[in-house]
């Protein structure tokens, strides 16, 4: 009968069951695994073979066969190579298993028989719990991210000596989970609001972008200040649920960029792609169809800045995940899908120069204006909230200036986002105002009568485009959130009007 | 029309020698049918040039450019054409055919604006207020369709409803500059665009040149609103000074490069420009009265303004401001200020600029 041995395999971000069986027939040696690996898992058999060698115990002269049930799931990565090798010794019946229940085993072997780190520990374990399988043995590195899950015991270990001790109850476990150093993160990121001087109003807009959910997109010259201020907008973001943390870490933790950070990801994520970015790169791909940066950012803030300077297709390839918040990426040999649930920040120069509005600008309208269509209509179309960056002059600041700090504007993003939370409990996948359908919007933005007026002569005067309407009441919605009023008010529309400064800067061209 | 056609393709001849030819033989196909020895009698007229004048006796040429211009749909003014307009005649060198798009209207030269492509905002200014006058007072636009200053005369011109004409410097079907080509649409429906050149012409920098006197010989006077030193706008004020034309010039600072040449051509005797007023016709202003005053028109509410709002008016009573500058001066927090402006701007109290600065409604 063949030695079942149970680990995982990766598959998106969700992780499932693998049975690993061992068998020795009586033949040339040699050994193949099957069930679909690929060449990660194929080269198992040179570092299992030189593992188990190195840790004094005898690899058969036999035939070995392993097969990675289900057999017909394409499988990927180096963690198998542990369960494998606990497969061969207790096939050869060097290791005798004391306990009875399932354990889970992932780990990648070095030639030395060491115990080394790898990917997508966190959905494995996620998967072991949801399968019944009580007990997991994790790399002694991956032990942290491992005991994020909760309700299962994960054992770490740094060799296969010691794990086959362990399953021989030779030696009892010891190691001690080390407490998370997670406290160094505030002074390491030591951005604070406070910073930016004179902005007041436009940082209004930047705490509503963040409390409604909004998309947000600065103008302004080289300089001005758009990319500091993008930086500071995670510190404004309310904290992530468990939830959205576990979220995170498993998309880190798959994509093997978890090592690292260490731990559960508790900030929201903050990502700033180069402009040079492929399509692949931004929305996720390669071989292994793995996450890209909308992927990384989610939960978080995607930050593109110089968005005028990206590629036209990469750009429009953002619009359909924007909408699903996911993606679905598809390859040869895997389609997975990624949640990619982001508030995206834009930055870019107003006209090809850069310096649109001063006596420095000599672009002409035609010219400002092609340069703005490199955003199409409907990227820009989901951008709720365009404001424009205005440098400061610092002799205008009065002496006794003090910014307001990162935690007071965060305190009112958080009560906005209760605010909407109860609103949207009943509906499903809704949690901000940014998100809202136009039924949704017909429901919830009731504009008193004043409003109304100010809304449509601010049509007239900007030729606001029709499609427009929506955004403008949503982001009303959100300026009579922030105090909590229930009824849109003249007030709230009136800065919400004053949302779109590319859209009003258009009616102020002398174009056609 | 073919023979008209067939005479402007004859190589070694020019607008003056045709007019020349079309004042002995008064119609080209007369010339088409004369003789070697008669050519010659004509004064400018060597044995070469005749002999081969009489040589390219054959009309293919001119029968495909015409079936072309059919198929593009492009039409062709004649210099005999009533709607030529004599005052353009006056330019020795106007050419004896130029293809159009669009509607020509009877009596149609106008007020040329011309400056340069890289303008302030300052001449652009002075460029729009002008074409909309303009478009207003029913007076025709004539410009070169050219980035900047010629761009936006022609654009605030059609978009207050007005008449332009727009001379090319390269056939009518190519597209130079290339971010024109809906405007260069938008005249064709709403005046002209014209060209000596035939379809597919590129753009080369002898045919602005040519392109220029074109602008200077249909404008009864003509408006340089920013110019370099050696500028294409200054070729176009050579031309209009030689054709006695007026050329009005708005004053710029010294030390901007931009208005250097302008502020020359005002040294040298231009006239000065301080308001479009002085860009009317008298003989076209008889019927229409001004109605510059409809977008100036004040705030539309006469509602009393709170104390914030006559504070914020106070601020703004000398100058522009910055929404931080209004902030400093009044005590009023941004956010609070935002809205106020929006409310402002809706109600035409205020306006902002492109600067982001806000000033009162003139």
């Amino acid at each position: 009968m063949a030695s079942i041995v149970n680990s995982f395999a990766i598959s998106g971000v969700e992780a499932y069951l693998v049975d690993v069986e061992v068998k020795t027939i009586t033949g040339q040696p040699m050994i193949s695994i099957v069930g679909l690996g690929d060449t990660a898992v194929k080269e198992a058999r040179e570092r299992v073979e030189a593992a188990i060698n190195d840790s004094k115990y005898k690899f058969p002269q036999k035939k070995v066969v392993i097969n990675l049930a289900p057999s017909d799931l394409k499988k990927s990565g180096s963690h198998f190579d542990l369960a494998i090798a606990i497969g061969i010794l207790i096939e050869t019946g060097q290791l005798v298993l004391v306990k009875k229940e399932k354990i889970g085993i992932i780990g990648e072997l070095s030639l030395n028989s060491r115990l080394r780190a790898c990917s997508g520990i966190l959905p494995m374990v996620i998967a072991a719990r949801s399968a019944g399988v009580r007990n997991v043995i994790v790399p002694q590195d991956n032990l942290q991210e491992a005991s994020l899950v909760t309700g299962i015991q994960v054992y770490g270990f740094e060799e296969l000596k010691d794990v086959v001790d362990f399953l021989e109850d030779k030696k009892p476990y010891q190691i001690e989970v080390k407490n998370p150093l997670s406290k160094d993160r505030e002074i390491l990121n030591g951005v604070d609001f406070c910073d930016v001087q004179g902005q007041d109003g436009l940082i209004e807009y930047i705490v509503v972008a963040a409390a409604g959910g909004h998309n947000l997109l600065m103008i302004g010259s080289p300089g001005c200040g758009k990319s500091m201020i993008a930086k500071r907008i995670p510190t404004i973001l309310p904290s992530m649920t468990e939830e959205e943390a576990l979220e995170v870490t498993k998309i880190y933790s798959v994509a093997g960029i978890l090592k690292e950070k260490g731990g559960l990801i508790e900030d929201r994520p903050f990502r700033s792609p180069h402009h040079n970015a492929s399509t692949n790169a931004l929305i996720g791909g390669g071989k292994d169809a793995t996450p890209g940066e909308i992927s990384l950012a989610h939960n978080g803030v995607l930050f593109l800045d110089e968005i005028a300077e990206f590629g036209k297709n990469t750009l429009e390839s953002l619009r359909q995940p924007m909408e699903d918040q996911r993606v679905t990426i598809s390859r040869v040999k895997y389609t997975n899908t990624y949640p990619a649930s982001f508030m995206l920040v834009a930055a870019m120069n107003p006209c090809s120069c850069g310096y649109y509005g001063t006596d420095r600008c000599k672009c002409t309208d035609y010219e400002v204006m092609k340069y703005r269509q490199k955003i199409s209509g409907p990227i820009m179309d989901r951008m709720d909230i365009q404001k424009y960056v205005r440098p400061v002059d610092f002799m205008d600041l009065s002496n006794d200036y003090q910014g307001v700090t990162s935690e007071s504007l965060r305190q009112r993003v958080e009560a906005a986002r209760k605010i909407q939370r109860q609103r949207f409990t009943k509906m499903d996948g809704i949690n901000c105002n940014a998100q809202m359908g136009n039924q949704l919007i017909k429901e919830f933005c009731l504009l008193e009568d004043d409003g109304r007026k100010l809304l449509m002569m601010a049509y007239d005067r900007y030729q606001y485009s029709a499609r427009a309407y929506h955004k403008y009441l949503k982001v009303a919605r959100t300026f009579a959130d922030m105090e909590a009023s229930i009824k849109i008010r003249k007030k709230d529309v009136a800065l919400a009007i004053m949302a779109r400064d590319l859209e009003k800067d258009r009616a102020g061209l002398t174009v056609l | 029309m073919e023979y008209w056609i067939w005479l402007t393709r004859l190589k070694g001849i020019g607008p003056i020698t045709q007019k020349k030819l079309l004042a002995y033989f008064k119609t080209p196909d007369q010339i088409y049918g004369a003789s070697e020895d008669e050519l010659l009698t004509i004064p400018g007229i060597g044995s070469s040039l005749a002999q081969s004048i009489c040589q390219a006796h054959s009309l293919d040429g001119a029968f495909s450019v015409m079936d072309e211009l059919a198929k593009k749909k492009m039409k062709v003014l004649l210099y005999d054409d009533p709607l030529y307009p004599e005052l353009a005649k006056a330019w020795l060198e106007a050419p004896i055919v130029l293809y159009y798009l669009g509607e020509i209207r009877k009596n149609s030269c106008g007020i040329g604006i011309v400056g340069s492509r890289r303008c302030s905002i300052y001449a652009k200014q002075v460029a729009i207020e002008a074409a909309e006058y303009l478009a207003h007072q029913n007076i025709s636009l004539i410009s070169g369709q050219g980035k900047g200053i010629d761009g936006y005369a022609h654009t605030a011109c059609l978009k207050a409803g007005g008449y332009t004409i727009a001379f090319l410097g390269n056939g009518l079907d190519v597209f130079y500059p290339i971010e024109h080509r809906k405007l260069q649409a938008a005249i064709c429906e709403n005046g002209a665009v014209i060209s000596r050149y035939l379809p597919g012409t590129k753009p080369r920098p002898e045919h602005f040149l040519q392109r220029n006197g074109l602008i200077s010989s249909w404008s009864r006077k003509l408006l340089v609103v920013a110019a370099a030193d050696k500028s294409g706008a200054l070729s176009t004020a050579q031309f209009a000074n030689a054709l006695n034309r007026d050329v009005l010039v708005p004053p710029h600072e010294i030390y901007c490069t931009s208005g250097q040449g302008t502020n020359r051509l005002l040294k040298n005797g231009a006239t000065l420009y301080l308001k479009s007023e002085q860009l009317g016709l008298s003989e076209l202003m008889t019927n229409q009265v001004t109605n510059t005053a409809i977008n100036r028109s004040p705030n539309l509410s006469d509602r009393k303004l709170s104390a914030d709002e006559s504070r914020i008016l106070d601020v703004l009573a000398d100058s522009e401001k910055t929404i931080q500058q209004i902030e400093s001066l009044t005590g009023i927090n941004q956010v609070l200020l935002i809205e106020q402006l929006a409310i402002m701007e809706l109600e035409r109290f205020v306006v902002s600029s492109s600067s982001g600065r806000y000033r009162l409604v003139d």
